[in-house]
């Protein structure tokens, strides 16, 4: 199973939102990052023909045979899960019944009828609202869940019914810590034979577990690789300075400084990325993948 | 300054909204449209050419009234419409021009013998009253304001021949009112409730001004926005008519207009412009405000709206209401103040306490009250407490809160049980019942209303008038012949005798040759005939016509009491199946498009599962048009039901153009199969209604868009239709099922080809319909825009 993406543009008037981006997507996860407005929902709304692209195309192969999704239509769509990035759901329906409609839209047990077919879904909404613990808030309307629960609801509509591609839109915006790692760790377990597309800001949530982190940079794509290759980039580009809190100015006016790390007796630690040796006293540090977007999108730092 | 730089951003907000724009120029340019129709099928409308040559005549006129006037005659007299003296190419006959003159040149002797019959009349009662005694009343005192108005006028206007045909028309055209109404509830509601809509509320209102002074600003921008859209409608009208008909001067005083001899005032025509724009703008106003001040209430959108449009038509039945019974009160509907043949046009006062007071000093005063109390409200509820925008605020809030009550109420009374748990569903028509639960609350409801509708217009009247008709006619029901005309002669004769010896038998009485009894056995005798003699004249030029399409198209054509079936048959539009098919259309979509902020809505995720795009579309489709299937049905058992209750059917095998109303009628149509036609066609036309709104609902997508844009393209042109204006009836969409009118018009349209029209008219709807909802079709399919 493969998606193929092939130069793909899309523009909204003069604003070129999306330039020429492809892409060879396999089982895993695929992190999207890029600052905002560079073009990540615009790609997932292409991807889920909720939008339509100015030129490009992308392509679905599985088995050996390879299809354009637009012309797979409903084919592709039953094999899709989305989160989109500002859900709208119905105030009115219960959490429970808003699954259930959506296991109906995505036609789930499809061959299986009858009391059969009603078990099935029941066990397979079960499941998906244990794993995004909204299992105590089922029959609440969604018009009275908070807007974390709300964010999780939105995730278990997206991977009901086991798709084969998986589009998520920022899906721990707004979750609490325990949340947050939680979900991390669920989208994780249900990946290995799925294509798991995420856009999102926060690069902890898929340093550990992305398979390849896709750079978008104004709509431009500028990196697919395994996190393992981007920080090798960055080796020996990272380096902490141990300084005066009156220096820290000094030392920023410089160069880009990722993290100040304050310490009693006026002292602090700079976490600074550069390609050369900023000052002596400054040690190698390892990379993380936070350090190699500030390399790449932090001009202004 | 800081209220008017609020103000200033209100309006720019309003104006910033792209459906505002795009629906403020198709209104005005309907509003144009409908315009110059009306003006180019006004009687008599004259053109800047034709004026030129009129003013001519008018020449002559003043130069020499005799001999205007005899020529006049002599072209009358030998019946010549081709002689051209005046126009050079003889384009216009001195016929066509020296009528048209004459018609300016008599104005002024017209306009004092009106208002000599006038004052005559006044006076006449006044003494009455005055004989009684009566004269610490209203109704003397308002004699006496007639006859202050009215003689001071007759002492001091005189109008000149001048061509005022253009103002003619101009003062008559009505259907600026429906288009700035509409156009307005989209504007109070983009301005009083477009900043919760789009979520930014929560930010305003946590602001220093963002709260009642906003709000003050809001209301004042609501005042501005009526004011601008009063004038540009007012602009396009007059763009409309002198565009095609000939500019008068407007110097002249307004009497001058033909539409306009009673104004009570001494005013040009210029002045009276001036102040029926005004009186428009202040109608204006108060609309506005009184539609802000319901959404200030229910802070909803589509209560507002239907509010709103709910304002429009409770204006529309006063306007329906006796003026016997309401007085001069009726007045003050906003349709009558906008329409400048209606309250402006005579003499109106109120009855206030028994002083009787101008129409326009009570509107005045009863406008600035209204439009305090509308801000008072906007100012004092504005702003509600539980602010979350998540949290309901409005009319739902309050319902929610009933049913919660109620449903703590169940709990107790059925202790221990437990409520239901969701068993779970999968069927996509069952869930989109489920988002459409008030589909069948509406139903229910709007059904209550039918029976009472219908009990109310299925009312048997035993008027003395019908009872004999039916007398008559139930003698001679069947087929035309001879020995019927001649049994309608006898009894026509009969009563003309009986008639004819009142004098002798008064003369007799007064004599005492006749008893008391025998006396008032002929009264009886003398009324009855006297009500049967124009039963029987009505029936003798029924039996004529009859007799005349037998002779030329030997048609067998029946005698047949007529007035229930065509009371039947001339239901009209059944305004109340309307709205529900027209709600349930529209609505299809605007909830999967609408958002609750300005970010996504749930059409996002619909479209990315596999049945959530042409399965779900063919479903709602499916859902709208059995429901409204299912609505046409009740409603027309509702009718059908009280119509046979009530009323007797004639054979139903006697032929249509039998009746008068449809003399020109396809022969093959008998009763019977002419309603069985229309009830088919009106059952046709109410699923191509539905799934018109349905293709609208994909298209548009916004809220405001789809209502407005239906109920503009609905009703507007049927209410111009409805006014008089025939044109519009070709753009009225309610004809789809109110099949008896467009039949009529289709009759009317082409004596030939009786059905050509019809047939159009169905076959293009239909097309129509079909085309919108497979673009919608394809719409959802394609995906394209978020
Ligand atoms: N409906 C729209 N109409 C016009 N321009 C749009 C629209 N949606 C997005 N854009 C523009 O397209 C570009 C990409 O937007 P997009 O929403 O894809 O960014 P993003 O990467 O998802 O940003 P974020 O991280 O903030 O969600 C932006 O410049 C945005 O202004
Ligand atoms: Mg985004």
């Amino acid at each position: 199973m493969k998606l193929k993406i092939n130069g793909i543009s899309k523009s909204y008037g003069r604003n070129k939102a999306l330039i020429d981006f492809s892409a060879e997507l396999e089982p895993g996860i695929y992190a999207l990052l890029g600052p905002n407005g560079s073009g990540k929902s615009t790609l997932m709304n292409i991807l889920t023909d909720n939008l339509s692209a100015d030129s490009g195309e992308i392509l679905f192969e599985e088995n050996g045979k390879t299809e354009n999704i637009l012309s797979m239509g409903a084919r592709f769509r039953s094999r899709l899960g989305f989160m989109p990035q500002y859900p709208g759901m119905y105030p009115n329906f219960s959490t429970e019944e808003f699954l259930w409609y959506i296991a109906t839209l995505k036609d789930m047990g499809a061959g299986i009828y009858g009391k059969e077919k009603k078990a099935y879904i029941k066990s397979e909404i079960e499941k998906v609202l244990s794993e995004v613990e909204l299992l105590d808030v089922a029959e609440r309307k969604i018009g009275a869940l908070s807007g974390g629960m709300k964010q999780r609801l939105c995730l278990a509509q997206a991977v009901l019914g086991n798709p084969s591609v998986l589009i998520l839109d920022e899906p721990t915006a707004g979750l609490d810590p325990k949340q947050r790692i939680a979900v991390r760790n669920f989208i994780s377990r249900i990946a290995f034979d799925k294509i798991v597309i995420i856009a999102t800001h926060v690069v902890s949530d898929i340093e550990y577990i992305a398979k390849s982190v896709i750079m978008l940079k104004k709509g431009v794509i500028c990196d697919n690789a395994p996190v393992g290759d981007l920080l090798a980039k960055m080796q020996g580009k990272v380096w902490l300075l141990p300084c005066k809190e009156n220096e820290v100015d000094f030392v920023r006016e410089r160069f880009r400084v990722v993290n100040i790390l304050k310490s009693e007796g006026g002292k602090a630690v700079l976490r600074i990325i550069s390609d050369t040796k900023p000052f002596s006293e400054a040690k190698e540090a390892t990379p993380a993948l936070e350090d190699y977007y500030i390399y790449v999108f932090g001009e202004n730092m | 300054m800081k209220y008017a730089k609020l103000l200033f951003y209100e309006l720019k907000k309003l104006f910033s909204v792209k459906y505002v724009k795009i629906m403020l120029l198709v209104f005005v340019a309907g509003n144009l449209v409908f315009c110059s129709l009306e003006t180019n099928v006004a009687i008599n409308h004259v053109t800047p050419d034709k004026a030129k040559y009129i003013e001519l005549a008018i020449e002559k006129y003043k130069q020499d009234p005799d001999a205007f006037l005899e020529y006049r005659e002599s072209l009358i007299d030998i019946n010549d419409q081709t002689t051209a003296t005046i126009c050079p190419t003889g384009e216009y006959s001195d016929w066509t021009l020296y009528n048209s003159a004459y018609e300016y040149c008599m104005a002024n002797e017209e306009y004092h013998d009106t208002l000599g019959s006038v004052i005559g009349t006044t006076e006449s009662i006044k003494s009455n009253y005055e004989y009684t005694g009566e004269t610490d009343s209203y109704l003397y005192r308002y004699q006496l304001d007639v006859l202050k108005h009215y003689q001071h006028l007759d002492a001091n206007v005189t109008i000149e021949p001048t061509i005022t045909r253009s103002w003619n028309t101009y003062f008559k055209y009505n259907g600026e009112f429906l288009f700035f109404a509409l156009f307005l509830i989209v504007c109070t509601i983009a301005v009083m409730l477009g900043d919760r809509q789009n979520g930014f509320y929560a930010i305003e209102s946590t602001c220093k001004n963002g709260r009642r002074i906003t709000f003050a600003a809001k209301f004042g921008a609501l005042m501005a926005v009526s004011t601008l859209t009063v004038l540009i409608f007012t602009a396009s009208s007059l763009v409309a008519v002198f565009s095609i008909s000939y500019f008068a001067s407007p110097i002249a005083p307004v009497q001058s207009v033909e539409a306009l001899r009673l104004v009570p005032y001494e005013i040009s025509i210029l002045g009276f412009f001036a102040v029926f724009t005004g009186v428009k703008i202040m109608s204006a106003c108060v609309f506005s405000a009184v539609v802000g001040a319901f959404c200030v209430l229910v802070k909803h959108y589509a209560f507002a709206f239907a509010l709103g449009a709910g304002f429009i038509g409770l204006n529309y039945y006063v306007t329906t209401l006796d003026v016997l019974q309401v007085k001069q009160w009726k007045y003050l509907s906003l349709w009558l103040t906008c329409d400048a043949e209606e309250t402006l046009s005579r003499f109106r006062s109120v009855d206030v306490f028994g002083a009787s007071v101008d129409i326009l000093a009570v509107f005045a005063v009863a406008s600035v009250a209204i439009l305090a109390l509308s801000l008072a409200v906007c100012l004092a509820f504005h702003h509600s407490r539980n602010a979350r925008s998540e949290k309901r605020e409005d009319i739902f809030a309050l319902i929610g809160k009933i049913k919660n009550g109620l449903a703590e109420l169940f709990a107790k009374i059925s202790l221990g049980k437990k409520k239901k748990p969701f068993k779970g569903k999968t069927s996509v028509t069952a869930f989109e019942l489920a988002k459409n639960k008030f589909v069948l609350i509406s139903l229910a409801i709007l059904l209550i209303i039918k029976i009472f509708a219908s009990a109310d217009y299925f009312m048997p009247v035993e008027r003395t008038y019908d009872r004999l008709y039916k007398k008559y006619v139930s003698e001679i029901e069947g087929v035309y012949s001879d020995e019927k005309l001649k049994y309608i002669d006898t009894q026509y004769y009969k009563c003309e005798s009986t008639m004819q010896k009142k004098n002798s038998m008064e003369n007799k009485y007064y004599l005492g040759e006749l008893t008391d009894e025998e006396f008032e056995d002929f009264m009886r005798e003398y009324n009855t005939a006297s009500a049967s003699i124009k039963v029987l004249s009505d029936l003798k030029t029924q039996a004529r016509y009859l007799q005349r399409i037998y002779k030329f198209s030997g048609i067998e054509g029946a005698f047949f009491y007529e007035a229930d079936v065509l009371h039947y048959a001339g239901k009209g539009v059944d305004f109340l199946l309307l709205l529900f098919v027209g709600i349930l259309g529209c609505n299809a979509y605007v909830k999967e498009y609408g958002k609750t902020s300005s970010r996504g809505s749930i059409s996002q995720i619909l479209k990315s599962t596999k049945k959530g795009r042409t399965y779900t579309f063919a479903r709602k489709l499916g859902i709208v048009l059995a429901f409204s299937a299912l609505a046409w049905i009740l409603f027309e058992a509702v009718d059908l039901v009280f119509f046979l209750g009530r009323y007797e059917l004639p054979p139903l095998s006697f032929r249509l153009v039998s009746s008068q109303s449809y003399k020109n009628a396809p022969e093959v149509f008998t009763l019977a199969n002419y309603f069985a036609f229309k009830t088919v066609l009106s059952f046709f036309g109410t699923l191509a209604m539905a799934a018109l709104c349905f293709a609208i609902s994909q298209l548009l997508r916004d809220f405001t868009l789809v209502f407005t844009t239906a109920a503009a393209c609905i009703v507007i042109p049927n209410v111009i239709y409805s006014a008089g204006a025939t044109v519009c009836g070709y753009f009225d969409i309610t004809m789809l099922y109110n099949t008896d009118e467009l039949f009529g018009l289709s009759l009317g349209a082409s004596a030939e080809r009786p059905m050509m029209w019809l047939i159009i008219f169905f076959t293009f709807a239909l097309t129509l319909a079909l085309v919108l909802c497979a673009a919608a079709a394809r719409q959802i399919k394609k995906g394209g825009r978020v």
